[in-house]
């Protein structure tokens, strides 16, 4: 699951949350270059995709780097 | 002296004491005295009742033949006219709290008030909640002499002012997911200052929205390979064709709607929108709509092979305003409609 506010997902036990930006603009951000804005959807979708390979027991979290950076 | 009450109590074969599993077959029996738990029963409730036949049944033999058991029960009541059915308590026995549960409705359903017991996860309780009236209880039968107490006080009350019962959690019984409207004294603002004081001043307070238990799931195994997996992308932002014409609700929604993606590549913005009325969409709407649900980005990744294929159509769903039930509701159908098309991962976005 991408969600903008992974806090509630994962306190409410979904066991793939993938953090996304906002809610307005979850898998992107319009403020961002085009290109940049690009790598930071294909990041966030490929995270998610990833996410899927990886054995879970409690609920956690998965972050693109990008993602990070931009928060940051 | 007051009349004294009527009492008609159900229990399994176990508590009648006949045999464990091995005699979950015995046939529905009606004798015309307390039983097991029942004798502790007639003792609480005193001189004010009595009881007037004890029915018991095999776990098994009752959900096997439930229609004519059911059935014969409600003949068995015709014929009694008791004031009052208890059933159980069950503690955490599924196949029993199953039976107690049903024969409370059953009860019911001839106008007669019906009061039973069971440990909160018994399945007698999360799939009856809304129609029975139940005492909480432990899991094992050690408790049973104070819950027993506390379904001969839950009885009074339910004999006594059957209209006006609850809230359950005030009153002793599991709460049964039904809202009951009523005129507070003062009006929200007040109550909610009141209660910000209180919590300030370390003082008790209880908030007036209960804190729902959401149930636990098990982890979805890892996917093995996931670049011959076929995934499916769900999302919860309502994102439809523009105009939406289906008619999805902005809000509260109860459908899933699936649109075909097989030959998009994106999703336009003049062709798509967002209709979710819980948050400002007009980023979606004017900007971007693939940020409700990168599809570019996953037919990338198609591309790419990082995954097999993409399930064909992209389901949209309106998280708004959804209760938990509902929500599980659709989530159900939504794993079963994908079950059927041969996904064997989805992703969600989720807004």
């Amino acid at each position: 699951m991408i969600s903008a506010l992974p806090a509630i997902p994962l306190s409410l036990g979904a066991h793939r949350v993938v953090r996304g930006l906002r809610v307005e603009h979850l898998c992107g951000d319009p403020n961002l270059s085009p290109d940049r804005d690009w790598e930071l959807m294909y990041g966030i979708a490929t995270t998610a995709l990833e996410a899927l390979e990886v054995a879970v027991g409690d609920p956690q979290l998965f972050q693109s780097d990008l993602v990070m950076s931009e928060e940051a | 002296m007051r009349k004294q009450l009527r009492i008609v109590h159900y229990i399994n074969q176990f508590f009648a004491g006949i045999g464990g599993e091995e005699h979950n077959d015995t046939p529905l029996t009606v004798v015309d005295k307390p039983v097991g738990p029942g004798r502790l029963l007639k003792s609480l409730f005193g001189e004010q009742a009595q009881i007037v036949s004890t029915i018991y049944c095999g776990d098994d033999y009752f959900v096997s033949n439930e229609k004519e058991v059911i059935s014969e029960i409600q003949a068995i009541l015709h014929d009694q006219r008791p004031d009052l059915v208890v059933t159980g308590p069950a503690f955490d026995a599924g196949r029993y709290g199953i039976s107690c549960a049903l024969v409370c409705k059953a009860a019911q359903d001839v106008g007669i008030p019906a009061v039973t017991g069971m440990h909160e996860d018994n399945p007698g309780i999360t799939t009856y909640r809304h129609e029975i009236i139940s005492v909480p209880t432990g899991e094992t039968p050690i408790g049973m002499a104070s819950e027993l107490k506390d379904i001969v006080a839950l009885a009074h009350k339910l004999l006594e002012e059957s209209s006006s019962l609850g809230p359950g959690d005030q009153v002793g019984f599991a709460p049964t997911g039904v809202r009951t409207p009523y005129l507070r004294e003062n009006h929200a603002a007040e109550r909610s200052v009141n209660m910000l004081l209180a919590r300030l001043k370390n003082e008790p307070f209880s908030s007036e929205i209960s804190n729902l238990s959401y149930g636990s799931v098990v982890a979805p195994e890892p996917i093995k390979n996931l670049s011959s997996t076929k995934v499916a992308f769900i999302t919860t932002a309502g994102v439809v064709p523009k105009g939406n014409p289906d008619q999805m609700s902005t809000n509260v929604n109860r459908r899933v709607m699936e649109y075909d993606i097989s030959n998009l590549e994106q999703l336009n913005v003049d062709e798509w929108e967002s209709l979710h009325s819980g948050f400002k969409g007009f980023i979606y709407n004017t900007v971007n709509p693939n940020y409700a649900l990168p599809l570019p980005a996953f037919k990338e990744a198609e591309r790419q092979g990082l995954i097999g294929s993409i399930y064909p159509q992209m389901l949209s769903v309106v998280g708004g305003g959804c209760p938990v039930t509902e929500a599980k509701r659709l989530g159900s159908e939504i794993s079963a409609r994908l079950q059927k098309g041969g996904v064997q991962a989805a992703i969600v976005a989720s807004t």
